[in-house]
């Protein structure tokens, strides 16, 4: 598998782009900030939140029994899948037993993780992405780039050619009101013509049964409410104890996502709608291994905001598809070694350990320090290039003694500045600053020491 | 053995122990003008706000704001729409509906979210395919925070409900703001003293 820093390469080769993709999504983290300005308690709401999912996640079966409980008397089918095949098989037979051939989908990054489109596809099923932007990234082949904004890599004028090539729209028309305007009519009439709608969910609640979707754009409830099946995947630790506790994760979730206080529509579903059916599939797809890592369980905390993503000075500069894995950034980091440690062995060192991720998440993963213990895992398992070994073995001899650090800290700051900028890969795009004239040992004793 | 017992044997052994149940208990709403707050963040979210006495005053404001709908279901007592709606119906005919008059059941200051519940839609997909939508709501039903708003309404009460704050949108072209994505155009909250 590529590594990040090969993809990065890739994303970064198209400056214009990646400059106006790093502004964009520093705007967002702005508009995050100023959202969560504006609510006194929002610490107190964060340690809420990571208290609920610590006690999730030290009682999720009995949470998960609850739920299927409540649905079952709710008039709900609850399906069980151990990973992302049997998800899909359960899909595909539930569209079989109602003679299914059109499907609409609201954004669902659990099914992009199971790959459920092109099986389906295979199967010959129709799935129409009705989304914006996961619509838009459908029509060009691709997967989201980043999990709250699928199509946040593209320009106007990309999108405006695979509309025009797709639904019809004016050669050369970028204007995203028009083209918006278009994708409103095209899928409508897929949400007229479709037999059944699959969605995401947000929140599980035990204690009712039910699950909470959050849109923007109302699509979700336009494909559920218009078909007689509907079908939610919902990943196990999407579970919340009670109805309570919504509140406490609506007021970060979409604050931290968009800066919005709250998306359009929550939808809350608890029964079908008369003459309808509706489905749950629990899945679980290497969440319950991830649940015995002590040092990375917590990670299944997240509740998928993208937060981290918008604030990560990697994940800005390089892009979503870098990572190779469904869901980008720092959280994908730390969720994709799980399921494949060779793979996604590159990914946890995507990152400069600033810790800006940890301060933003509002569950208050430690990201960071997660990152790092990862890349202590992979090295364990797979090594350092030779390169890396000898550099970090003699650093760490400098670093162990005070007198071959100062002859080092003294060298280098003549030697470092004459290096050819190729040999750097540091300054591949930044000049050097100019090197002091002192250590700061030398100034410590100079100016302070001495008096 | 089955998926659901694996699983749930799978999560059994990798589970931490000695970690009880967590809530969160805010202290007193600040106070402070909840309708003030409410109407702020209706025009925060791209809605319109109408602040009025009474169902003649609705009547009016929605006769003058939609005036080119033909097509208007209302589900607001007082508030007549040019045709029915039966529970029987076939959802696909609201396609052609250009405004949706609803009741809302509680809406929180904090971010314009208004509580709707099944049993006063009639058809769920409602206010999602209607061109334009107004919500009528009682100044009284104005709470401060969502914790307010969870404990006035009973979510498992009704097959259904949402919590609608703003029209429908979409950033997903490039982040530009574009009002109308699949569902109304337009978002008219009327709040009635």
């Amino acid at each position: 598998m590529k590594s990040h820093a090969a993809g990065a390469t890739e994303f970064l080769a198209d400056r214009p782009r990646s400059k106006w993709h790093d502004d964009t999504l520093w705007f967002v983290r702005e508009k995050r900030d100023a959202a969560m300005r504006t609510v006194p308690d929002w610490e107190d709401l964060r340690n809420a939140a990571s208290a609920i999912k610590d006690d999730v996640l030290a009682n999720l079966d009995k949470y998960l029994l609850q739920f299927e409980k409540a649905a079952t008397a709710n008039g709900v089918k609850v399906l069980w899948a151990v990973d992302a095949e049997e998800h899909n098989r359960h899909v595909l037979n539930i569209l079989r037993a109602h003679k299914v051939r059109r499907l609409v989908k609201s954004k669902s990054i659990l099914t992009e993780e199971c790959h459920l489109n092109p099986f389906l596809e295979k199967n010959g099923i129709e799935v129409v992405d009705t989304d914006l932007g996961e619509r838009i990234v459908q029509f060009l082949g691709q997967p989201p780039s980043h999990i709250v904004m699928p199509a946040i890599h593209l320009k106007k004028k990309e999108i405006g050619d695979i509309f025009h090539e797709k639904i019809g729209t004016r050669a050369g028309e970028d204007d995203p009101q028009q083209l918006t305007e278009a994708a409103r009519g095209h899928l409508r009439q897929k949400f007229l013509e479709t037999d059944a709608a699959l969605t995401g969910v947000n929140f599980g609640i035990a204690e009712t049964g039910g699950f909470v979707v959050c849109t923007n754009e109302g699509n979700a409830d336009m494909g559920v409410h218009l078909a007689p099946v509907h079908i939610a995947s919902m990943g196990i630790e999407k579970i919340i104890p009670r109805a309570e506790h919504l509140a406490v994760f609506l007021r970060l979730l979409a604050r931290s996502a968009t800066g919005q206080s709250i998306t359009s529509y929550t939808s809350h579903f608890h029964r079908p709608a008369p003459g309808c059916n509706l489905y749950i599939i629990l899945v679980d797809n290497g969440r319950s291994r991830q649940l015995g890592r002590p040092d990375f369980r917590d990670s299944l905390k997240c509740i998928r905001c993208g937060a981290c993503m918008n604030t990560c000075p990697v994940y800005r500069r390089s892009g979503g598809y870098s990572y190779g894995f469904t869901v980008p950034g720092p959280i994908g980091s730390i969720l994709s070694p799980n399921l494949d440690l060779k793979a996604y062995s590159s990914l946890p060192f995507a990152s400069t350990l600033c810790g800006s991720c940890s301060d933003v998440c509002p569950v208050k993963i430690n990201i960071h320090e997660q990152l790092f213990k990862w890349r202590q895992v992979i090295s364990k398992a797979h090594g350092q290039s030779a390169l890396k070994r000898i550099m970090m073995k003699a650093a760490g001899r400098v670093f162990a003694s005070p007198g071959l650090f100062r002859l080092t800290a003294r060298v280098a700051r003549t030697l470092f500045p004459l290096f050819p900028t190729g040999l750097r890969s540091w300054g591949k795009s930044r000049q050097l600053p100019p090197m002091s004239k002192e250590t700061f040992r030398d100034w410590y004793i100079k100016n302070v020491k001495k008096k | 053995m089955s998926s659901r017992e694996r699983i749930l044997d799978a999560i059994r052994s990798a589970k931490p122990s000695g970690i009880g149940a967590a809530s969160y208990h805010p202290g007193p709403s600040q106070a402070g003008e909840l309708v003030t707050q409410f109407q702020s963040s209706v025009l925060q979210n791209g809605g319109k706000f109408f602040r009025i006495s009474g169902v003649d005053e609705a009547r009016a404001v929605i006769s003058r704001e939609y005036a080119s709908a033909h097509q208007v279901v209302s589900m607001v007592e007082g508030i007549d729409g040019s045709r029915e709606l039966h529970p029987e119906d076939d959802p696909h005919t609201l396609a052609d509906v250009d405004l949706a008059i609803v009741h809302g059941e509680v809406g929180v200051a904090e971010n314009a979210a208004i509580w709707i519940s099944e049993s006063r839609l009639i058809k769920r997909v409602l206010p999602f395919i209607a061109q334009n939508l107004a919500i009528v709501i009682h100044e009284r039903d104005i709470v401060a925070t969502l914790h307010d708003a969870y404990a006035r309404i009973s979510i498992a009460e009704h097959g259904y409900g949402v919590f609608i704050s703003a029209p429908s949108k979409t950033a997903d072209i490039e982040q530009s703001l574009v009002i109308g994505a699949h569902g109304p155009r337009s978002l008219s909250v009327i709040v009635m003293s």
